[in-house]
This record gives structure tokens, sequence and C-alpha cells, in this order.
């Protein structure tokens, strides 16, 4: 069941969570990450840390982690610089890299983990505009797979780096978040026959609901259902975005199905003849 | 000497004209329908017909094989859905009408008013004459004495230009122009109460916060999620329009007042949220959904900014 809820500290999170990190030079990204792998670590699974540098100094953003010397002797912990896991001069490529994801998922269980828990600074990636649509391609993959693979998965992006109108739709493709700016207020979810849209939608952050639809439209291929239960609120400006998206998809051949509507959503999605059941 | 019945007067098919027709017999209602019909069909007009059974009844009757060139023949009940959900059909029903190229004629009998929530009709009635100026279209409304009372008969004839002379339409002496109508039925804007809880928000999200706390306990959780969408459409465009806005709320003879004013350019049109809005995307839905979504609401007619009331019967 696709969640959305904002986070005040980085642990309390399972298999299944997709985390956005928001973070600034004031509160830097290694040592919540510290915090989000130490809990992984303590409940047996495998742990990963990317970012930008060389392992010696990731190394040693991490020495918060209690064990951590013993950790990565025993390949419980693994560091890698963003440079070697993504090809950073070329546009991401997210399917394949998701399948690398999910094999690494899969074979920390065969090494007897109990899972695979990452902490990635992605803020590199998310500075080259060409790039962005790669991006959250990549985050909208990461969020299905997250559903299926017994991976826990915290992505950090640089407040002070990222543009906020750039962050806060990369942002809404977590369903756990931590908003720089204390904006985040939805997320999205795309899973094999059904997408979610989830917590609070308005005006305010329609710019960000139409980047958000942006790339679900790159995602999904055929009929959709968009699963509205989990809304606790939109109003007549992120239901304009909706009809949009929703008159885009069925021009392109993708019809789509609103689920779950809640009556005063559904008083407003009337006024743009949606197909409501 | 017999008088010569002209059923539309002057009308060509050009604009809207709009009349109330009031009788106290079947005779009557049927003796001025027929004529109106059969001048329509002789037109080639589309001609549709919304009444009651005594008038549907007597054009089948009367016009046998003719009966079949009618666009509509249906008894007026099956399309009353409410006040704005029955305009917006009527509206997009038009949309249709107006692609045919050809004017139209409408006979509309109305016997929901006669029902306790049917009454609001006559200021969507009035509310035609404004936003539908430009149509070809000759909207006759039967408004039958036996089933209405005087002061709906009333609003008939102040709703409607025209009424019948006898041989032809003429000007109701009654009829008030759209605005004016409006201000007459809707609650009088009177000075906001001292008691009343303000607070001033700058996001919908922060309104909506002030929404649910002031409106905690007042209301019953669908009554108070009806409060935070149409409020929190009101703030949206106040904060469109001036970057923050002042919302505030007060209880006034069993009914929530819900109060959004902001210092932006001002907009005081009474019929703001009223006419229905066009399929076109970008076209303003949030006036007339809070409007839709709320008993009662009166934009204040004059001053700085603009300032718009919901009214919640609890």
């Amino acid at each position: 069941v696709a969640v959305f809820r904002t986070l005040e500290r980085p642990t309390g999170l399972g298999p299944g969570d997709h985390v956005c990190w928001a973070f600034d030079e004031e509160h830097p990204f290694a040592p919540v990450a510290a915090r989000f792998l130490a809990e992984g670590g303590r409940r047996g699974e495998r742990l990963c840390f990317v970012a930008d540098g060389d392992v010696g100094t990731l190394e040693g953003q991490l020495r918060a982690i209690p064990g951590r010397e013993a950790w990565l002797e025993s390949g419980q912990l693994t560091i890698l610089p963003l440079a070697g896991l993504y090809d950073i001069g070329d546009c991401l490529d997210p399917l394949s890299q998701i399948e690398v994801f999910r094999k690494e998922a899969s074979a920390a269980l065969d090494q007897g983990f109990t899972g695979l828990r990452c902490a990635a600074d992605l803020t590199s990636l998310a500075k080259d505009p060409a790039g962005w649509p790669h991006l959250r391609a990549y985050e909208l993959a990461v969020d299905a797979m997250l559903a299926t693979s017994p991976a826990t998965c915290m992505c950090g992006y640089d407040g002070e780096r990222v543009t906020a109108t750039r962050l806060r739709p990369l942002a809404a493709l977590h369903g756990q978040q931590h908003p720089c700016d204390g904006r985040g207020t939805f997320a999205v979810s795309v899973g094999p026959d059904v997408a979610a849209l989830l917590g609070e939608v308005d005006r305010a952050c329609a710019a960000d609901l139409g980047e958000v639809f942006a790339a679900v439209e790159d995602a999904v291929t055929g009929p959709m259902t968009l699963d509205l239960a989990g809304l606790g609120f939109l109003d007549i400006g992120s239901c304009r975005v909706l009809a949009e998206f929703s008159e885009t998809m069925l021009q392109t051949g993708r019809p789509v199905r609103f689920t779950g509507v809640q009556p005063a959503a559904r008083r407003c999605l009337e006024l743009f003849e949606l197909d409501l059941t | 000497v017999s008088t010569v019945v002209q059923p539309t007067g002057a009308w060509s098919g050009v604009g809207f004209a709009h009349e109330a027709f009031v009788f106290g017999s079947d005779e009557e209602a049927i003796a001025r329908c027929l004529p109106f019909v059969e001048e329509g069909l002789e037109r080639d007009e589309q001609v549709i017909v919304l009444a009651g059974e005594a008038v549907r009844q007597a054009l089948v009757d009367q016009l046998g094989g003719d009966v079949a060139r009618l666009a509509c023949l249906s008894p007026a009940e099956s399309w009353w859905q409410g006040g704005y959900a029955s305009l917006h059909a009527f509206d997009r029903d038009l949309q249709g009408l107006l692609a045919t190229g050809r004017p139209w004629r409408l006979i509309d009998e109305p016997t929901w008013m006669a029902t306790p929530d049917g009454e609001i009709w006559s200021r969507f009635e009035s509310v035609t004459n404004r936003c539908y100026a430009e149509l070809p279209c000759y909207c006759l409304c039967l408004h039958d004495t036996r089933r209405f009372r005087p002061r709906l008969i009333d609003a008939a004839l102040r709703t409607h230009p025209l009424t019948w002379g006898g041989s032809e339409p003429v000007p109701s002496a009654a009829y008030v122009e759209t605005g004016s109508y409006l201000r007459s039925v809707e609650p009088d804007w009177t000075p906001r109460p001292r008691r009343a809880h303000t607070r001033t928000v700058t996001s919908p999200a922060e309104a909506r916060r002030v929404i649910r706390d002031l409106a905690g306990g007042a209301a019953d959780g669908t009554l108070e999620e009806n409060v935070v969408v149409a409020v929190n459409e009101l703030v949206t465009n106040a904060l469109a329009a001036a970057g923050s806005a002042e919302v505030s709320s007060w209880t006034s003879d069993g009914s929530m007042v819900w109060e959004v004013a902001d210092q932006g350019p001002g907009m005081h049109d009474v019929t703001a949220g009223y006419v229905p809005p066009s399929d076109d995307l970008d076209s303003g839905r949030g006036l007339w959904l809070a409007r839709n979504m709320a008993d009662d609401a009166s934009v204040r007619p004059e001053g700085p900014g603009t300032a718009i009331r919901l009214y919640f019967h609890r």
C-alpha cells in the first residue's frame, strides 16, 4: 500500500520505504545517512552509502556509525563514489540502474542479510537540466521497485544546489519526505497496475504536480488507474492538472480511470468530466 | 375581430428572449404552447419541450406526425438535479444546440421550484438573462398558479424580461436587472460581527489548517470537508489577487458564516460564480464550486479589495 508522510528523523524506516531527504550546509547529509544506515545495520541489513567524493573521504563522513569498521570489514557496509555508480557524464539510464539495484537487493538476501538499505546523495544527478527527465524516471522506477524488493532507500538532495522548483517534484516521487522548506504535501507512486496520489494537493503545488505527472506520463505505456483513496484534499487548481494529464493520456491512447475518489474531491473532479468510479 | 397571435413577437431567432407565462389552467397553458411550438417547426428551429403532462399530451394529440420533429419532449421533473448541477447540465446542452448553427426555442416548466430546494432556481433564471444574452434562443417558462405560491410567481415576473400580453410577449413590468435581483435575494451584507474569529493566511495549506481549526466541533465531518473545499477556493482566489487573505468565521441564525477578504484590485460582481464554467480547462471554477457547496453566498457590493461570504446551514 502506497504511503505518504513527512519525516523529522531518518529512523523508524523499513523495507519498501523510499525517502527523500533535503539537506543544506547547516544540516548536511552524511550524519543523517549515518543514522539511517546504523538503524539498518542493527537489523541485519546490508548497507550502501553513495555520494560524491573518494572512498576514504566518504568513510570518514560515516564515522558516527557505531561498529562502522566491523561492518566495512565484513562487507555489510559498502561505500561507493557516485561517479563510479552512475555515469554522470551521460544521461542516467533508469531501467538498467534499477536492475542493478534489484539484483543487489536479491543478493543481499542470498548472503544472509535481512535486506538492502541504501543512502545516496544524488545532488550531482539533479544539476543538469537535460538529465531531469531521466532522474524523474529513475526515482519513479526506484519507488516501484521498492514495493516488491526487500530494500530501503534514502535519496539525499542538497537544497542549496538543487532549486526548490526542481526539488519539490523530485521529493514528491518519494513516499517519505524530509522537505527543506516544509512544503512537501503530496507523493505519487506508480505500481504495475495502479498509480496512487497521496497527501494534499492544491493550486500552490500545481506546478510541482504537473512536473510529477509529466514523469508519470513518460513512464506509463497503457491505460492506467489513478487511486485517490489516500488523497486528503484537492482543489480546483490541482484538478486542472489532473484533467490536463488525463486529456494528454487519452490523446495518446492511454485513458486514465480515477478510483477511490472521496466525496469532497468528487465535487471538484466532476467539474472536469473525468472518468470517476 | 380576431387578434393575430404572435407567439414570439418580434423575436427572429437572434439573441436571447426569456418569458414567464403565468397560467391557472391546462387550457391556458396549451393555448400558449401549441402555437409557440408550431411556429418553431414552421421556421425549422429546434424545439425542446420540458413540460408537465397536460402540455405534453396536448402536443402529442395536436401535432400528429410532427411531434417526431421535436428535438425533445420530456417531463420537466426529469431534468432537475439541484440548482447548480441543473444549470451546468443546461449549459452543456446549450453548447450542443449552439453547435448546430440553428436557433432554438424551449418550453420549460420548472415544477421543481415548488420543492424546498427548488426555489433557488429563480436566481439562475435571472442569471441566464445576462450570461446567455447572445444565444439564439426563445425560452418560454411556464408558471402554474395552482402549483406555485404567490411569491414564486412574483419571482418569475422579476426574473423574466418578458411575460405574455394575450397576443404577443410584452415586457414584464416587475422585471429587475440580474444584479439587483440577486442582491435582493442573497443575504444582506452587514458588518462583520465582533465575535467573528479572524486569521490572516498566506498559503492554501495554512488556510486549511485555520479552517479546520475554526470549524472543528462546529460541523460534522462531511459538512466540515465541504467548508474546507469551498473556503479554500475563495482563499486561492484571494491569494492570487493579493498574496494574502483574511479568513473569518462566525455563526448567525443557525448558519456558519465564512468570509474571505483580500486587498487586491477588487471584485464586486454579484453574478460571479453563478455562471457555469466552460469546458475550457483554463476557465475559472473555484467560485462556482464554492457557491455550489455552500447553502448561500454573497459578494460585498463595494469597498476596497474583495470580500465574499459563504453560508452553511447546520
